[in-house]
């Protein structure tokens, strides 16, 4: 009994090896290599670029507490990645933002997750921006010939604030609503221009549909493309000027 | 034979490594696009067009005698019509082409715009190149007020 079963679980055996061969598999995706390494390098030299990004010495004093930077870029692609995604759902209008909100939450496929993860990046992307700031400001990294980078930064920071702000307004409940409400209010108490702020960032008087529109607009299309714009200047100066030096 | 076939299946630590660097890589990435893609699908909606049972139109006296109101029941296009003897409701899709039917007030038929096709309040075809009669819905009246109920 036991010798023909043995015998039919070798041959099942032999039958997977012969058509399922794992280095062919992986023989395919490696094949993917070849042709950028191959043949369009040949054409368009990826390999000497790529080497020279890769092999790119890194300074000795550079140590962990220079990775917060980078982090916060990282945070900041994520917030780029779902934030597209969760536009596919979202009805920015003062009818239909809550319900869309909900939708994603418990209808949509991992909306859930998304939307959180969007949430959890917001704050996370702040948080690591600001041991970034603190570690540049003890490190005397914005010191000549570094100003302007340092200036960029702050203007980051003030985008990243102002990301953050505008996106608490989207999901038009209680809290973003009288968030919103309170946070307009402060633009209202600067000296005399503060009243017409108020109606600019509102779009009128009261926080209403059309004040959504415009955080909407703020949140998925200005800055964006501002913050981009603002974090190329900043990444070609740290490669122009390098790594600031040790203390 | 054996040892040579082992031979030739040798790969290298590094060589080892290196594929299962990319492999992780690859089902990282591949994890984070399916989720993506999960994403992207649109879910049903529940109690969506194609299972909605029952609609209210709207009150009669909206729709006096002689007049028709279009909606949309079903995922179908639906006119509602007002006659002497009572409350119908056809299908718009013209049998022939496909067309959307109108109404026409002065004779009480139905028109399809495109071939002339024309039909009464119940559906079935007076004259024209339609092969078969409009589909019909049935309508309830529950305290003044029009439903559409099934087909």
């Amino acid at each position: 009994m036991a010798e023909p079963e043995k015998r039919k679980e070798s041959k099942i055996r032999r039958w997977t090896e012969e058509r399922i061969n794992l280095r062919q598999l992986v023989g395919i995706l490696l094949n993917i290599f070849p042709v950028i390494y191959g043949e369009l390098d040949q054409r368009l030299d990826i390999r000497e670029g790529l080497q020279k990004l890769l092999k790119k010495p890194v300074p000795k004093h550079v140590n962990f507490l220079h990775c917060f930077g980078g982090m916060t870029f990282v945070l900041f692609v994520i917030q780029v990645l779902t934030g597209i995604l969760l536009a596919i759902y979202y009805k920015p209008s003062a009818a239909d933002a809550y319900t869309s909100v909900m939708f994603i939450t418990n209808v949509v496929p991992l909306g859930w997750l998304i939307r959180q993860v969007h949430a959890w990046g917001s704050n996370l992307m702040i948080l690591f921006m600001f041991i970034h700031m603190i570690r540049v400001f003890f490190h005397g990294a914005y010191k000549t010939p570094r100003e302007l980078n340092w200036i960029i930064g702050v203007c980051l920071l003030f985008l990243t604030l102002t990301f953050g702000f505008s996106g608490y307004l989207l999901p038009w409940d209680q809290l973003s609503f009288w968030g919103t409400t309170i946070g307009t209010e402060v633009a209202g108490g600067v000296p005399f221009i503060g009243k017409y702020l108020l109606i600019l960032l509102r779009g009128s008087e009261n926080v209403t549909g059309d004040t959504l529109t415009r955080f909407y607009a703020l949140h998925v299309l200005i800055l964006p493309w501002l913050t981009a714009i603002f974090l190329m200047a900043h990444f070609a100066m740290v490669k122009r000027q390098g790594v600031a030096g040790p203390l | 034979m054996e040892e040579a076939k082992k031979e030739e299946c040798k790969i290298s630590r590094k060589r080892f490594l290196d594929y299962l660097l990319a492999g992780s890589i690859f089902v990282t990435f591949g994890a984070a696009v399916g989720a993506a893609l999960n994403f992207i699908y649109p879910p049903k909606k529940e109690g969506g067009a194609e299972a909605q049972e029952k609609l209210e139109v709207g009150p009669t006296s909206d729709l006096p005698e002689g007049k028709a109101k279009p909606v949309v029941f079903q995922n179908k296009n639906v006119m509602v019509i007002h006659v002497k003897e009572g409350f119908f409701a056809v299908d718009m899709k013209c049998t022939h082409l496909g067309c959307m039917v109108e109404w026409e007030e002065k004779t009480l038929v139905l028109k399809c715009p495109c071939h002339a096709g024309f039909f009464d309040y119940k559906g079935n075809v007076i004259s024209g190149p339609p092969p078969r009669a409009l589909s019909t819905f049935k309508v309830e009246i529950m305290s003044d007020k029009i439903y559409l109920a099934g087909a």
